[in-house]
């Protein structure tokens, strides 16, 4: 960006919505995921220019339509706490932190919905309506920062509520989304749908109108169950209530969770958390039906129960200072064949230290977030964990199912799940409403790879670490026109 | 500096950004540079040797002043992040490579030289004390006065010995010969000038045979309780008006049919787990309506007050917030348990343009206290 860009930036929005502060420059660079330096650069990374808070949608689309006037890339990003790079400003130029967009704009009991701002977090939402007597439909496990937005982009697939209510894109009323050039549409509920898991390529979210709704009674339970068999067929049974939370921990999730003080269960192939929600009558037709399916199983007392309801954000972090890395993958598998993925998982991750939570989605999948353990100061061990990430890529592909978030990291799959007439369609759209391609460019459909050396050496994952690590180090070194060429040549994009 | 502990914080954050749910400084500024984990990642970058500590030094120290060590972050963290002492360590260690801040220089030096952030004399710091407490004399308890009831707040001093003269409660009042507790000097991260004013309260506590030692400032309070040597039993006022209130020697007969909030200033709250017994005080005046902020006791948000002197541009700021919240749901008066509150309060309600009372407990409750029929003769032992 030149610098004259960023002075016009000044003159939409005040001087405290800016920052090029170097600091947070290398705090916008980065999402969840500690990713070693040498793979961003290895990606032909440029640093961000500058970050930009906007206070409304107005300012909102001023900043777009000036990016897009000057060919500036623009990265919308929310609270960045998905590891698959979506909010990673790959390509420069302006990060639009959404989180100033924080308040709650309407709330209309009579029609049941509430209007939002982007970028507020889940948790003040949900503590603000329930403390009013209503609750939100579906939201994640990450509520204490992820923002309504975020999650909309990123795919909302999985959650608490969902079993319940279904996914939140069938909760939308309408999106206020700012297109490429500025203007500000709002869609209709078919509509939405076309930017929901869109990671901010097609448009950036500004406003949502998100169905509520009444708070009613909650039950909640806590069971173990001594056979994997037992268990799944327990939860697939249990899905079928419609619960308004469903999740499992496994034996090494427990085990961790011990380890680090966050709970003392006894250690069981299955742990089951769960709640029933609805009117007095509904708790108790389900309540029947809930002691039957999990009759042979142990069930803790509800007070572990309710702990484990509060702890629902923050059991999957707390034990991370055991690795103290932890390389998380989300898969997302049909019921059906849940059995076999987790087979398939033990069997492939028998080397390491590794647990896993499940979190229901909607149309009868689950998905799995795998912990695995591991250190990102011993490189080579880190790298050859690394190296599941991409073995997780292709189990969900064989089990026909699709990875959780497409982002950056995940592009190079696109070809594998799609079929390339769908991808073209995908393609021709992205081109159609951003056509000078501003909008989070080198994400979802545009596939991009770290650099030449570096991808050919990550081929070799879990082969040989060590040539990995050469490998990207040696791309992180390469002059960027190099890098580029090698994500030509390895169809990426080129600008 | 303890840098096992900042390293294992910085491979340990896990980057959910939890901890800027409840940040006052986050939630006012809204860059991540001030958020917990984005102090992780760039603290990362330079122990890794990736961010040269000289191309950004001003950003850092900024950085590492800019938190007013509220803990609200521990509470969110899910692998339980102390930033707070990491904070304090890192600012020890800028002091030590001489990099205090250049408009924090002449606090400290105000503070090495008078003892107290007020820039009053020493000479001075004992002249509000009535008669009968001075000159200070042996006693299990002592009233550790602060240096804000001192200099600056003088009716919250005399409160406190009022109320407990009333009731014929033993203690004694350090005077002149107290010292700043050393919070201050602690927060700027002067370790070693800090531990001299410690050492020098110390020494005052043994010549008068001193067990108990109540305070009614908080950051006195979390200071003795925290930094000095355990031989000494520490409460707040809260603590002690709560006892004296449940054992029948403090009765409130006078009515304040109003609403009422009371402020969980981090240091008592956070750092010291006191939420109930300032609500007990209060839900003993008849009439009294006790209100809450929709985040209270450890969830509360921190006022910004530590920031006051180093970022005056946004303390109050912060504070304003708080104000608009109390306001909109009929607060007419917010009590604090720490006189940096009540003075961010105050400075707050006027950014917010809002017409609010802010007080201290001890300067609250006297007007309420049912007289006593005749004055009781010392009791044998205090509670």
């Amino acid at each position: 960006m030149e610098i004259k860009d960023i002075s016009r930036l000044y003159e939409i929005v005040e001087k405290n919505q800016i920052t090029t502060n170097k600091l947070d420059l290398i705090c916008y660079s980065l999402d969840l995921a500690p990713l070693p330096e040498s793979l961003l650069k290895s990606y032909g990374m440029i640093s961000p220019d500058v970050v930009v808070r906007p206070k409304n949608t107005q300012e909102l689309s001023q900043i777009v339509a000036f990016a897009n006037q000057r060919d500036i890339p623009i990265t919308p990003r929310g609270a960045a706490t998905t590891a698959a790079g979506g909010a990673i400003p790959i390509e420069g130029g302006i990060v639009l932190d959404l989180c100033s967009l924080n308040k709650v704009l309407e709330f209309n009991e009579e029609d049941q919905y509430v209007r939002v701002e982007t970028g507020l977090e889940f948790q003040r939402l949900i503590d603000w309506l329930e403390a009013k007597g209503w609750q939100l439909g579906a939201y994640p496990s990450s509520a204490p920062s992820a923002t309504i937005g975020g999650y909309l982009g990123a795919g909302a697939g999985a959650g608490v509520g969902i079993p319940k209510y279904g996914n939140i894109g069938d909760q939308i009323i309408s999106l206020k989304v700012v297109l490429a050039d500025g203007r500000i549409v709002q869609t209709s509920p078919g509509e939405s749908w076309l930017f929901i898991g869109s990671e901010g390529t097609l448009g950036v979210i500004g406003e949502i109108a998100l169905r509520v709704f009444k708070k009613g009674k909650r039950k909640f339970y806590l069971f173990g169950f001594d056979s994997l068999y037992a268990g799944i067929n327990a939860l697939t049974e249990l899905i079928k209530l419609r619960p308004y939370f469903i999740s499992f921990l496994d034996k090494g999730f427990v085990t961790f969770l011990n380890e680090v003080g966050a709970s003392r269960l006894p250690l069981k192939e299955l742990t089951v958390p769960l709640v029933i929600e609805g009117s007095e009558q509904e708790l108790e037709r389900d309540e029947k039906k809930v002691n039957e399916i999990c009759s042979a199983a142990t069930r803790y007392r509800e007070k572990l129960a309710i702990e484990e309801w509060h702890h629902r954000f923050k059991v999957g972090l707390s034990f991370k200072s055991l690795g103290p890395s932890i390389l998380v993958q989300e898969l997302r598998v049909p019921l059906v064949k849940l059995e076999e993925v987790l087979r398939e998982i033990k069997s492939m991750l028998a080397e390491e230290r590794w647990g896993i939570e499940s979190l229901a989605s909607d149309n009868n999948t689950i998905v799995l977030v795998v912990y695995i353990l591991a250190d990102e100061r011993n490189k080579a061990d880190y790298f050859k964990k690394f190296a599941y990430i991409q073995k997780f890529g292709n189990l969900e592909i064989d089990y026909n199912s699709t990875p959780f978030g497409i982002g950056l990291h995940n592009t190079a799959l696109m070809p594998k799940i799609h079929t390339e007439e769908a991808l073209q369609v995908m393609r021709s759209l992205k081109g159609y409403l951003d056509p000078k391609n501003i909008l989070n460019p080198s994400k979802t459909t545009q596939i991009r790879v770290p650099g030449l050396m570096a991808a050919s050496s990550m081929k070799m994952m879990g082969i040989i670490p060590e040539v990995v690590e050469f490998g990207l180090e040696s791309a992180s070194y390469m002059p960027l026109s190099l890098t580029r060429l090698g994500l030509k040549m390895m169809g990426g994009k080129l600008k | 500096m303890k840098r096992s502990e900042l390293v294992e914080a910085v491979y340990t954050c896990g980057s959910c950004g939890y901890c800027r749910f409840g940040c006052p400084v986050y939630q006012q500024v809204g860059f991540e540079r001030v958020s917990v984990r984005g102090r992780m990642q760039f603290f990362k970058k330079l122990l890794e040797g990736k961010l040269d500590f000289d191309s950004c030094k001003d950003e850092l120290v900024e950085a590492i002043y800019q938190c007013a060590g509220c803990e609200n972050c521990t509470v969110e963290c899910p692998t339980g992040i102390e930033f707070s002492p990491i904070c304090e360590a890192l600012r020890e260690d800028l002091v030590n490579r001489g990099l205090l801040p250049e408009n924090l220089k002449p606090v400290r030096d105000t503070l090495i030289e008078k003892s107290n952030p007020y820039g009053e004399a020493r000479e001075t710091r004992g002249s509000w004390i009535p008669k009968q407490h001075v000159p200070p004399k042996e006693s299990k308890y002592l009233y550790f006065v602060s240096c804000t009831a001192a200099f600056s707040l003088n009716r919250v001093a005399r409160s406190v010995v009022k109320i407990l003269d009333d009731i014929g409660f033993e203690f004694t009042i350090l005077g002149n010969e107290e010292e700043c507790c050393g919070s201050p000097l602690l927060r700027l991260g002067e370790m070693e000038a800090a531990k001299e004013q410690i050492n020098k309260n110390v020494e005052k506590f043994d010549k008068y045979g001193v067990e108990t030692i109540f305070t009614a400032c908080a950051g006195c309070y979390r200071t003795l309780s925290h930094y000095y040597p355990e031989d000494f039993k520490v409460l707040h006022t809260v603590q002690l008006f709560d006892k004296l209130i449940k054992e029948g020697k403090l009765v409130f007969d006078k009515e304040f049919p109003k609403k009422v909030l009371y402020f969980d200033g981090c240091d008592l709250g956070r750092h010291m787990d006191i939420y109930e017994e300032p609500r007990n005080i209060l839900r003993a005046i008849p009439g009294l309506e006790l209100v809450e902020l929709d985040y209270n006791r450890e969830k509360a948000v921190c006022c910004g007050g530590p920031l006051m002197g180093s970022f005056p541009d946004l303390a109050p700021n912060i504070a304003a917030e708080i104000v608009k919240e109390a306001s909109e749901k009929g607060v007419e008066l917010i009590l604090t348990p720490c006189a940096t509150c009540m003075l961010n309060f105050k400075s707050g309600a006027g950014v917010a343009d809002v017409q609010i009372d802010v007080q201290d407990i001890p300067m609250f409750i006297p007007k309420f206290i049912k007289k006593q029929e005749k004055p009781k003769p010392p009791e044998e032992s205090n509670p």
